[in-house]
């Protein structure tokens, strides 16, 4: 349709929820207001996230004269982009996103996942089939036999997305061999690593490929039933899906006899309670079957014995949102992408210190260090980045030093970080190793499920060790524990989650140990970021006395009178930092 | 079989294919430890100790869940394995919140497990209190006397109001067996012919020489001294340890040991060669510190300056000493307060102690300083003295400088240092120096080295000193200790030299792991904040104001007195602490629960959350057995997992007190706890723990036929648990209602009403009145005037004299029990008898079971498992039952059928068989009697037709018919108490037209609640049935049991039950009534009415009339022998684990009283009536013996008109 467009504008909107979370929404209400005067034709529409989070909220004007991409936009500047460049046929340059970020942004990805993101409108069918959707799952149910489906997955070299990166064809083929009826799809999508986005937004901006792989998926296993387990917490996401598959029973997608095919499949949506042990796949459907989400021993693996003791397969979003592209385009122009071992493209939730933030899919293969400062364009402050956190809680830290290792699961595994699901945090001087560690053990000790005794109480000692550590009270005899400890919690827990939760104390222990050293012998935190080994101080010279500092100051701890120079009471000071941030002199230091 | 073969650490090994590694293990003898795991469990693979390594797998892999492979290669006890589950045990162990043992234990040098014999007292049991403290201490009455109470100072009581009284506690349980000549003294083992050599004989050589006497070794005891005691005799005060207590007990020793040898010096009278040569093995000194310490100071040496331990010797020798007006004593400690309290109990009227520091820093004890000061002991603290002036060599005066106190030393206590120019003097008579002993050991080189400060050098741990079966305990090798420290040493030293003298190697036992809570002062006061506060009580003593003379001057506890001080103990240690999992590991492996110590949680328990269990989730390690048996073996889910993370706890759903849920009280928990987080409550005044005994016997409370194990201590029973731990299930009639047996108040001799009032007699008295009575009535009315009740809870054997003594003694049918159901004449028309006619075992691999009406949750829980289990195994349930039950839920088809509707239920689905012709005609021709007729019968009854019945829906019957006439195994569950004669005819028709009974594994099961009700209905006990279920008209039968009993057999038949109740007071003029709590108060005026002559067996004495004319006292459960008859047709054996406390079973009474009815009972001892029965009862002709399954399977069965 757009393509047919001769003498038309389409103003697309980001409304995924980074969009939305910006105002996209408003912005959206916006335009509408102001292109009832419009005369020339406009299609105005909502799209999904188009990458460049940091931009939000994005608008995308087009005609048949070319593309524009208008960032950070707010109610405001609509009425002047509406009047200037559609009406006036100007774009309003100050406001477009230069096209040399975009190029440095865009040029090193490879979209195969995000194909549709930001491009289709994700609440309509009729976008999606424009593009090219559900051609896949014709061809397949027309032309390939179910064993030829996974030959295809599996020649395409597409490995899990979720984060272990286990063979999709081997999975599937598993399951399709295994005995017992009926069998089930299930598709991952409880997303739970904090920074990581990619697929909420996948979902939010292209439910039909995930819909599409997971049918492909259940026809090539001989599955008839899919369960899409998403968390509660992506409402956005879930009301996306419902309406996708409303919309795709209603072509008659999804159902009895798909596409008029011999072949049955139902989806359903199940939603979990927010546990982040509930992405393991095993407890996962234990949440599924109303019991309390606790990982079971594996074998049996859900591929012989799954939801309610069938076979199950359970595969992630993006897994699934590869199914479709790799059925249309062929394995070999999938596996053309990648490397030897990884193969195809990866998206990554691009977060933290980092100057160009947002969703990004790249070859596998690519470097950290070009995705770091090529595409990401550095960090925030402009610094040199210190270190990379892959893989969510799970995984683990990579230093600026090895910024040349390629992403695929082999290389990124021997630096003990891992692939995971794609959540990518960039770090700056101003991060604390210690502390960054300490935060993610935070989390997964939180979050276990409590069953085994080495992920129960090992990582909980380990969180009071780093705890006592980052208080300046730490010993090398408790740092030794602390291995002792990350070591045997690695090797002894049950499930994925214990077994990979001391990964970042691991990691930052391997390339960080001096700082750990510097917390317990010097009583000093390098990037001045442990509040207990901290001291803020106001620099009297310069200092104007304006007593900014102390009206803020929520512990009555600066005193000064007018026009002096203040200070601070160490004794009384919480080092909160609202002092050194609401002064505009620079007159507090850290020290 | 299907074996598999792989290697165990380094061997071959097969096991079962289908099993998994820890059970591959366990096969060939490698036990694997676990905590989560649960044999009647799937497998959780959650505490992470059973990991093993398996060659070829990434990491270790959980032995519990993963199952065994063809040549797979297990490592089960590597050192990174061993590193693993320690590290694992220390985990759970820091956030273990507990202690083991109690504190004051902890405390004890001795060891003694003081809480246990607490709880023995306030149970009242003080013999077993004091042998557990003889366990640790030989010495009760001496240390329960000048103890200085190591224990107390731990108390954790300190933390309510004050410690409780422990000592004065042993001393009361020691002295109360001292006066009541209980004897104390442990067996003694057979003799072992090695001799031993013990050099002093005070308290360690004492200890040492008891405990090495009990191991049959030859003791023999050398002391330098006139008398035995050592240091308690010499140092001690007899007013403080009176000398009969302190002969008493060196007597009860010395009578142990071969040789007691006093004023014989080593070194002096005999060596260590004379020793060797006299056949002596081993050598223990125990020769204390008795020497002086000196001061150093000038006139030390005066007449009249005195030392302080050699003046209480010359006192204690019973010499005299002289003393002057004004005495001063030196020093702070014991021995100080000692002589200056004899010194004023000698009459001496101003004695000052002179101490270089405060009151505080006193190393007397407390009681002890406080006593000096009643006595009017004046103190003069923070002064030294410098010199003894003396006036034509008699002292004059001492002069002492003034002191302060600094910094402090060494022992913590603030330094005292001189002010100077603060001299001063006081004028004496007398100065008393006390400040210390030392050891005056023999030189004897080739024996043993002396350390720095001249005690024996010795390995602290096991006594050894450096030459070959040379050991030494005691002050001589530690330096001047408190008595109860000497105790220990000598303990050890035993323990030591027995290993010794058996050749193994002389090491100290494995110290058991015990978690602690923590020092008293780590501990938050709030946690105890619930506790109400009861005040110690006072020790009475001698009236303060009498000053001279050495009686006693503590008077020690009444029994009243012991009994309120022992309530006060708050029972610290866990009751688990003896049977722990948990606790076991910990000592394998050597662990300890602060390596990684960090945030434990201390969460409140709720003592009163449950009637029977208390759960103390401090203890938990959220092994999860608790949470998984309730779900998957009861199907209940009353506890579950709440929280997560370190947080996780186990908790019933919604905050709920766990009475407020669906739990069942089936004790199933308890029974799976590795650790002390979930624990019956003990029906007694204190819990213990204890080491218990143990005993199987029969569950009582229905019949069902549970094996239980009693564990009990003394004469109380403590728990019930299912026997094999781990493999059987129980309910709470089995775990929890049992224990009600504590509770009760028992006659100890027979009673008879005199003046409406039930007085004492003899055995014989109340023989001859009974059997009077009820002869006057029989001669006068007739047998048929007499009735005898029972109880279903009398044994086989019982129930068969009490027929036998109605029939043949009383010559009465009027033979029944008010719960005692009649025989089923259904039933007993188409089976042959009111009996199962297969077996529980049958219900698992049922392919239906039907269930009807049987309320099985209710009333049979056990069974309702082993339904449940059946079911999860692939079982089919249908259920007809009045009202839904859990079980229900699982049911393929449940029915409501009711009184009204169900006799045409089965009619319908009889009528739906007959019609579509799906009987088993080859069975029916094969093996019924009378198979046409019953065809006929059943073609001629207008059967009722499935759509006729009100509210049933046919679809439902048609079902059931067809899947009860093409299952392969079908069981159907009935409820004897209740199914009506009719329902049974249908129940047994529908079995046998369709050839379901009479083979193994199928059948019917009559369940019954009364715990024997199926023995005595075989028994005999039935006013119209024979033993053996015989007609009363079967003259065969009849016959037969003339011609055993030798007496003629009533042909009349008898009253039923609610006749003869009725008849009580009108025809019925006598009545034998034996049984359990059958008459209560409640009921009692029906049966004792004026004009009937009653005589009642019963465990418990009624407390208020009516009253019969004679009670005997019974025994009750556990007292009992005997067999029962469990619902399945298998015989069950009860052991007697408690003396009755009249003195008589059942049994013995019923065979007197038939004699004194002049019915000779030619079978008086369980043997012979055993025998007879089996000579009587045609279907127990295999006899009673444990296990054995008596059933019914003729080869014909009388269907009809036969």
């Amino acid at each position: 349709m757009a393509q047919n467009v001769t003498d038309s504008w389409v103003i697309k909107v980001g409304l995924a929820s980074c969009g939305i979370a910006a105002g996209g929404s408003k912005v959206f209400g916006a335009f509408k207001t102001h292109l009832k005067n419009v005369k020339a034709p406009v299609e105005l529409k909502p799209t999904g996230c188009i990458g460049m989070c940091y931009r939000e909220a994005l608008v995308e004007v087009s005609s048949q004269d070319g593309t524009w991409l208008y960032g950070q936009v707010n109610t405001e500047r609509v009425e002047r982009i509406v009047q200037e460049h559609l009406l006036g046929g100007c774009p309003v340059e100050e406001w477009l996103i230069p096209a040399d970020e975009i190029r440095s942004f865009m040029s090193r990805q490879k979209r195969i996942v995000l194909r549709n993101c930001g491009v289709i409108n994700p609440e309509s069918i009729a976008d999606y089939l424009d593009s090219g959707g559900y051609m896949a799952l014709d061809k397949a149910l027309d032309r390939l036999s179910p064993l030829e489906v996974i030959d295809e997955i599996s020649k395409s070299g597409l490995r899990g997305r979720g984060g272990a990166g286990f063979p999709t064809g081997t999975k599937w083929l598993t399951t399709r061999k295994a005995i017992g009826h009926p069998k089930y799809v299930i598709c991952n999508a409880d997303e739970g690593d904090p920074g990581a986005f990619m697929d909420r937004s996948v979902l939010e901006s292209d439910p039909h490929s995930v819909l599409e792989g997971m049918l492909i998926a259940g026809y090539a296993m001989g599955a008839s039933q899919g369960i899409i387990y998403v968390r509660a917490e992506y409402p956005l996401a879930i009301q996306r899906l419902e309406l996708a598959l409303q919309q795709a029973r209603d072509r008659g997608f999804i159902g009895r006899e798909v596409m008029g095919r011999n072949f049955d499949f139902e989806i359903y949506i199940r939603q979990g309670a927010g546990a982040f042990v509930c992405g393991e796949e095993t407890a996962l459907i234990m949440s599924i079957e109303g019991k309390r989400g606790m990982p079971r021993l594996r074998p049996p693996y859900p591929s012989q014995s799954g939801l309610w003791g069938r076979p199950t397969s359970i595969n992630n979003v993006e897994t699934f949102a590869n199914v479709p592209w790799i059925i249309s385009n062929g394995a070999d122009a999938y596996a053309a992408h990648g490397t030897v071992t990884s193969k195809g493209t990866k998206v990554f939730a691009l977060a933290g210190s980092i100057k160009r933030g947002g969703l990004i899919e790249v070859p596998m293969g690519i470097s950290l260090g070009e995705i770091v400062n090529e595409i990401g364009g550095g960090t925030k402050s402009g610094t040199d980045f210190k270190a990379v956190q892959l893989g969510g809680p799970s995984g683990g830290v990579i230093p600026a030093e090895m910024a040349a290792t390629p992403v695929d699961y082999e290389s990124i595994s021997r630096t003990g970080a891992i692939v995971g699901s794609g959540g990518m945090i960039v770090m700056d001087e101003k991060a604390c190793m210690v502390d960054v560690a300490k935060f993610f053990l935070n989390f997964t000790q939180d979050e276990s499920c409590g069953k085994c005794t080495f992920c129960r109480i090992g990582s909980r000692r380990m969180l009071e060790i780093l705890e006592k550590i980052t208080r300046g009270e730490g010993s090398e005899a408790e740092l030794d524990t602390l291995e002792e400890l990350a070591q045997e919690v690695k090797k002894s827990s049950l499930c994925g989650l214990g077994q990979t939760a001391p990964n970042p104390v691991l990691t930052t222990l391997k390339y960080f140990r001096d700082e750990y050293m510097q917390h317990i012998k010097l009583q000093k935190c390098p990037a001045k970021k442990c509040q207990a080994l901290i001291q803020y101080l106001i620099v009297a010279e310069k200092c104007p006395g304006c007593g900014l500092c102390l009206k803020y100051c929520p512990v009555n701890a600066i005193t000064g009178s007018k026009k002096q120079p203040h200070s601070i009471d160490p004794a009384k000071c919480i080092r909160c930092g609202l002092c050194s941030s609401v002064c505009r002199k620079d007159a507090v230091m850290v020290i | 079989m299907d074996r598999l073969n792989f290697i165990l650490n380094g061997k071959t090994a097969t096991a079962n294919r289908g099993c998994t590694i820890l059970e591959a293990a366990l096969q060939n003898g490698v036990e694997i430890p676990t905590l989560c795991h649960d044999a009647r469990l799937k497998p959780t693979a959650a505490c992470r100790i059973c990991l093993v390594s398996v060659a070829g797998a990434r990491g270790p892999l959980p032995a519990c869940a993963t199952p065994l492979a063809e040549g797979m290669v297990i490592e089960t006890g590597t050192e990174d394995l061993i590193k693993t589950r320690r590290m694992a045990l220390e985990l759970m162990l820091s956030d273990h919140y507990g202690d083991c043992v109690a504190p004051c234990r902890l405390a004890c040098p001795a060891g003694i497990d003081i809480q246990g014999y607490i709880g023995l007292i306030a149970n009242g049991m003080y013999s077993e209190a004091l042998r557990l403290i003889m366990e640790s201490n030989p010495l009760p009455m001496i240390c329960g006397r000048v103890c200085p109470r190591f224990c107390e100072k731990q108390c954790r009581r300190n933390l309510v109001d004050s410690p409780v009284a422990i000592n004065a506690l042993k001393r009361f349980v020691s002295d109360y067996a001292y006066k009541n000549k209980i004897e104390r003294t442990a067996e003694v083992r057979p003799p072992t012919g090695r001799k031993v050599a013990i050099i002093g004989g005070g308290p360690a050589g004492l200890t040492a020489a008891y405990y090495l006497a009990l191991e049959g070794h030859s003791i023999a005891i050398f002391d330098a001294n006139p008398e035995l005691g050592g240091m308690m005799r010499y140092g001690i005060p007899a007013y403080r340890l009176p000398r009969d207590i302190l002969n008493k007990e060196i007597a009860d020793i010395t009578v142990l040991c071969k040789e007691v040898h006093c004023n014989t010096a080593f070194g002096r009278d005999f060596d260590f060669e004379s020793l060797h040569a006299a056949g002596y093995q081993a050598v223990l000194f125990a020769i204390g510190a008795q020497a002086d310490q000196r001061m150093r100071i000038e006139g030390e040496d005066l007449k009249g300056v005195h030392s302080g331990i050699g003046f209480l010797r010359e006192i204690a020798l019973g010499n005299r000493v002289k003393l002057g007006m004004k005495v001063a004593v030196i020093g702070g400690g014991n021995t100080a307060i000692d002589a200056a309290q004899t010194a004023v109990r000698l009459g001496c009227p101003d004695v000052t102690i002179v101490y270089r520091r405060t009151r505080d820093e006193m190393p007397a004890s407390e009681d002890e300083i406080k006593q000096a000061e009643d006595k009017g002991v004046k103190f003069c603290f923070l002064a030294a003295p410098l010199k003894v002036h003396s006036d034509n060599g008699r002292v004059k005066s001492l002069e002492c400088i003034s002191m302060q106190l600094g910094e402090p030393d060494g022992s913590g206590r603030r330094k005292p240092v001189t002010l100077p120019g603060s001299e001063f003097c006081m004028d004496v008579d007398n100065v008393i120096m006390a400040i210390g002993q030392s050891v005056d050991a023999p030189s004897a080189d080739n024996l043993f080295t002396l350390d720095r400060k001249g005690c024996i050098s010795i390995n602290k741990l096991t006594m050894q000193a450096s030459a070959e079966g040379v050991f030494a305990a005691g002050d001589c090798s530690t330096g001047p200790a408190t008595v109860v420290e000497a105790v220990a040493a000598g303990k050890r030293a035993a323990d030591s030299i027995n290993r010794y003298l058996a050749g193994a190697a002389v090491e100290p036992d494995t110290k058991p792991y015990s978690c602690s809570k923590g020092q008293l002062a780590d501990i938050d006061p709030k946690e105890y904040s619930g506790i109400q506060q009861i005040p110690r009580v006072e020790m009475p003593t001698q009236d303060p104001g009498i000053k001279a003379g050495f009686d006693e001057y503590e008077l020690g506890f009444s029994e009243n007195m012991a009994q309120i001080e022992a309530g006060r103990c708050l029972a610290c240690g866990c009751q688990k602490a003896f049977d722990c999992t948990l606790r076991d590991l910990g000592t394998a492996y050597g662990v300890d629960e602060r390596k990684y110590a960090g945030l434990r949680h201390k969460r409140p328990v709720d003592e009163h959350e449950h009637p029977y269990i208390l759960r103390d989730t401090n203890k938990c390690i959220l092994c999860g057995r608790c949470v998984r048996i309730c779900s998957e073996v009861v199907g209940l889910g009353a506890l579950g997992f709440v929280n997560r993370g370190f947080e996780t706890v186990v908790e019933p759903a919604l905050g709920l007190q766990l009475q407020q849920t669906n739990c069942n009280s089936c004790g199933l928990c308890i029974t799976a706890c590795p650790t002390g987080a979930i624990l019956p409550k003990v029906n007694l005044p204190k819990p213990g723990p204890w080491k218990l005994e143990s005993a199987t016997t029969t569950c009582p409370g229905c019949g069902t036929g549970c094996s239980i194990e009693l564990n009990f201590k003394g004469n109380k029973l403590v728990k019930v648990s299912p026997p094999g731990q781990a493999s059987a299930y129980l309910c709470e009639k089995g775990i929890f209602n049992q224990l009600s047996i504590n509770g009760i108040k028992r006659a100890t001799t027979p009673l008879i009403k005199k003046d409406g009032r039930l007085v004492a007699v003899g055995w014989e008295e109340a023989f001859q009145k009974a059997s009077r009575g009820l002869l006057l009535a029989k001669n006068s009315t007739g047998g048929s005037s007499l009735a005898m009740l029972a109880s279903p809870q009398l044994t086989n054997e019982e129930g068969f004299l009490v027929q036998k003594i109605a029939r043949a003694a009383l010559a009465t049918n009027n033979i029944g029990g008010p719960s005692l159901t009649p025989i089923n004449q259904g039933f007993h028309k188409y089976l042959g008898g009111d009996r199962s006619t297969c077996q529980y075992a049958d219900l698992k691999n049922a392919d239906l079971i039907v269930s009807y009406n049987c309320e099985l949750e209710q009333k049979y829980p056990v069974i309702a498992l082993m339904v449940r289990q059946a079911i999860s195994g692939g079982s089919k349930l249908v259920s007809l039952s009045a009202r839904q039950g859990a079980i229900d839920l699982m049911a393929g088809i449940s029915l409501r059928v009711n009184r009204r509707t169900s006799v045409d239920v089965l009619n319908a689905i009889l009528s739906y068989l007959v019609t579509y012709n799906m009987v088993d005609l080859d069975f029916i021709s094969r093996r019924l009697c009378g198979h046409k007729e019953l065809l006929a019968e059943l073609k001629q009854q207008p059967l009722t037709r499935l759509c006729d019945i009100a509210w049933v829906n046919p679809a439902k019957l048609v079902e059931i018919a067809q899947l009860y006439a093409r299952a392969s195994r079908p069981v159907i569950l009935v409820d004897g108490d209740s199914v009506t004669a009719r329902e049974a005819a249908g129940i047994s028709q529908l079995a046998l037209i369709t050839g379901n009974a009479g083979r193994k594994g199928v059948g019917i099961l009559v369940l019954r609640s009364g715990c024997n009700t199926q023995g005595l209905l075989d028994m005999g006990l039935s006013p119209d049935f024979l033993p053996g279920q015989a007609p009363l008209d079967s003259m065969a039968a009849k016959g037969t049991l003339e011609l055993i009993w030798q007496s003629f057999v009533p042909a009349v038949p008898g009253m039923s039950n609610e006749e003869i109740i009725e008849g009580v007071g009108g025809s019925i003029k006598g009545l034998l009534i034996i049984g359990n709590e059958l008459v209560t108060s409640a009921n009692a005026a029906t049966f004792f009415k004026p004009g009937v002559f009653s005589v009642l067996i019963d465990g418990v004495a009624l407390e208020k009339p009516p009253y019969p004319d004679v009670f005997f006292p019974a025994s009750l459960f556990a007292e009992n022998e005997g067999t029962y008859t469990s619902s399945e047709g298998r015989i069950m054996r009860l052991n007697t684990v408690f003396r009755p406390p009249a003195g008589r079973r059942n049994w013995e009474i019923l065979v007197a009283l038939s004699n004194a009815l002049g019915y000779k009972m030619a079978c008086d001892n369980l043997a012979s009536i055993s025998a007879e029965i089996s000579r009587a009862v045609l279907v127990y002709r295999n006899g009673l013996e444990d296990g054995q399954v008596h059933h019914c399977f003729p080869q014909r069965f009388a269907a009809c008109g036969i």
